[in-house]
């Protein structure tokens, strides 16, 4: 009977804390510390969670890789580099407008895929706005295609999106299985999203820009202001990346390279760590962290166990079609919540089923496609979107929640399409 | 002294339901940097910058980067236009709170208003929040000097 309770005690404070986050009602870490709390609160007077227990649900692992990239993005950040190569895709477009979204896009996904998207969408955004302006063009088929192009693109790499390094840190990936299993698919995946793009955006990307010639004069130099700390930044993030490489066989966590990375960028550059700090998200990494901590609490209750029961149960699913309905149920989800509870809620529920015999390689890869493709689907899908959003705002080509689900909403249905097939083709090699 | 001796009485000011449209030639025909706003009775409710005008076909990336000192050509950014839905917006839409003094307030406290808030143009009422006049920087600033004795007096 107390068990009972617990459950329902538990469950209740996670379905409140997602309302509360779907809603928007209150800002979504101060949700996730509100939720633990009560979570360990609770815990601890009933008896089914206690605060050792809430600071063991915490994945440092993921913690720790989060922040070692914040703090190699945040040196990078000031130093004009983002810019710098904003301005070099624009000049390489001729100021064409196809060219320039598909330039921005690549752009925006490349670095998206080995520094955290959002930073990377923040520092390449306003630099859309500046181009556009100075083209005389709309800036909203060239945002929007950063912001889905670069959620989309970071489902390819260990580092390139939050879920995946949840997923990483419990499945046991390497960063090398990303690069095999998840890469080709999202690579396809992320070419459908281009396409389609370009189709829906066809009457935009149209008009011709009113003054071409003013992009040749930018001059992606001038954007640069401190070469000396990009190449040294650059140099650590290359030799991390060579190491994210081997660290499976060095057997040494991701985390470690990271911070390591991190470690070595700060005492090479030795900046003003006050300003470094500032630029850390902060409210990203207590977001998680109160997450675990609280998704700990419906663990420790057997909310989660029974939730992998009842999936267990449904065996009259082949494995295939389950890691379909996967894809699908998450990339809802994700759209209308946000993808990292449900990523770290789903964590236990698969370490369950793995227990019970079920091989559950794929579907962690399944959860990846869900997780990353589904918060292509609203504005408030992806932090990303976010933040593209509340930049519109602010200029004369507000995005609206209906202008997204007339383009970004197709996105996440297309991807989560060419995932769901792609995902049946190759089953036999993810699940390997 | 005090502020009231060193203001301007001549004063162009704009209603607060009037239009961006009217602001704008009011700033044209007088060739000022701030309408001091008042209400039917004559009351001050707000002021008017001609930043605040200039805001609207500023180009957007201006507010979103930190440095765009590399910039040299704007192109077509130079030539952005304020719509009509913009120009159609009643002036109280768009006010700032007005930074303001009585008429018997003291000149350095009235600088030192000048000063915090970054303003060129400091409006003055009386008890009743009647509009009376407006003293700038350069006349607060220069009757403060003309007080300062270690000044030649010749």
């Amino acid at each position: 009977m107390t068990d009972m309770i617990a459950m329902i005690v538990s469950s209740l404070i996670f379905v409140v804390a997602l309302t509360l986050i779907f809603t928007e009602k209150m800002n979504r870490s101060i949700t996730a510390i509100a939720g633990a709390a009560l979570m360990v609160g609770f815990g601890t007077a009933m008896g089914f969670y206690s605060q050792d227990e809430a600071i063991a649900a915490i994945d440092f692992n993921t913690l720790g890789l989060l922040f070692g990239m914040m703090i190699l993005v945040a040196l990078l950040e000031p130093t004009g580099f983002f810019q710098y190569l904003a301005i070099w895709a624009a000049r390489l477009s001729k100021g064409q407008p196809v060219r320039l979204m598909v330039l921005l896009g690549t752009v925006t996904t490349v670095l998206s895929m080995f520094l955290d998207n959002v930073t990377t969408v923040v520092l390449i955004a306003p630099v859309t706005v500046l181009i556009s302006e100075i083209l005389g063009v709309n800036p909203i088929p060239y945002l929007m295609a950063e912001a889905l192009l670069s959620d989309t693109g970071g489902v390819a790499t260990l580092v390139g999106d939050p879920p995946n390094v949840v997923i990483a840190s419990a499945a046991g990936f390497s960063f090398n299985d990303f690069l095999t299993h998840s890469f080709p698919i999202v690579l396809v995946a992320w070419i459908a999203a281009l396409l389609l793009l370009r189709f829906l955006f066809r009457h935009d990307l149209k008009e011709l820009p009113a003054n071409k010639d003013a992009v040749l004069k930018l001059d992606p130099n001038e954007a640069l202001n401190d070469r000396v700390t990009i190449n040294r930044v650059l140099i650590v993030l290359g030799i991390a990346v060579f190491f994210f490489f081997i660290h499976h066989s060095l057997h040494i966590q991701p985390s470690l390279i990271a911070l390591g990375a991190a470690a070595i960028a700060l005492v090479w550059v030795q900046p003003d760590l006050h300003e470094t700090l500032q630029r850390i998200e902060w409210n990203v990494l207590i977001f998680f962290g109160a997450l675990f901590a609280m998704v700990g609490g419906l663990e420790a209750t057997g909310v989660l166990h029974k939730l992998a029961e009842l999936i267990g149960g449904a065996g009259s699913f082949s494995p295939v079609v389950f890691g379909v309905i996967t894809i699908w149920v998450i990339a809802i989800l994700s759209a209308i919540v946000d993808n990292i509870p449900i990523t770290i809620a789903m964590i236990p529920v698969f370490a369950d089923l793995a227990q019970a015999g079920i091989n559950v390689t794929p579907l962690w890869w399944a959860l990846a496609f869900g997780a990353g493709f589904g918060g292509n689907g609203t504005i408030i899908g992806s932090t990303a979107n976010v933040f593209i959003v509340s930049l519109s705002e602010r200029t004369k080509y507000p995005i609206t929640a209906q202008l997204w689900s007339k383009r970004g909403l197709p996105v996440m249905i297309v991807t989560c399409i060419v995932g769901s097939i792609l995902f049946v083709l190759a089953y036999p090699y993810l699940s390997r | 002294m005090n502020v009231k001796a060193s203001m301007k009485k001549q004063v162009v000011t704009i209603l607060d339901t009037d239009n961006l449209g009217k602001a704008a030639k009011q700033f044209v025909q007088f060739h000022v940097g701030m309408l001091p706003v008042i209400n039917a009775e004559g009351k001050l409710v707000g002021v008017l910058q001609l930043r605040d005008l200039l805001n609207l076909a500023l180009p957007d990336f201006t507010r979103l980067m930190e440095d765009f000192d590399f910039v040299v050509s704007f192109g077509a950014a130079n030539s952005i236009q304020p719509s009509k839905e913009q120009i159609a917006k009643k002036v109280s839409d768009v006010m700032e709170p007005p930074v303001f003094v009585e008429d018997t307030c003291g000149l350095t406290r009235a600088f030192a208003l000048l000063h915090k808030h970054n303003l060129t143009d400091l409006p003055v009422v009386d008890a009743e929040n009647c509009l009376l006049g407006i003293a700038s920087r350069v006349d607060v600033g220069t009757a403060i000097l003309k007080g300062w004795e270690i000044i030649p007096s010749d």
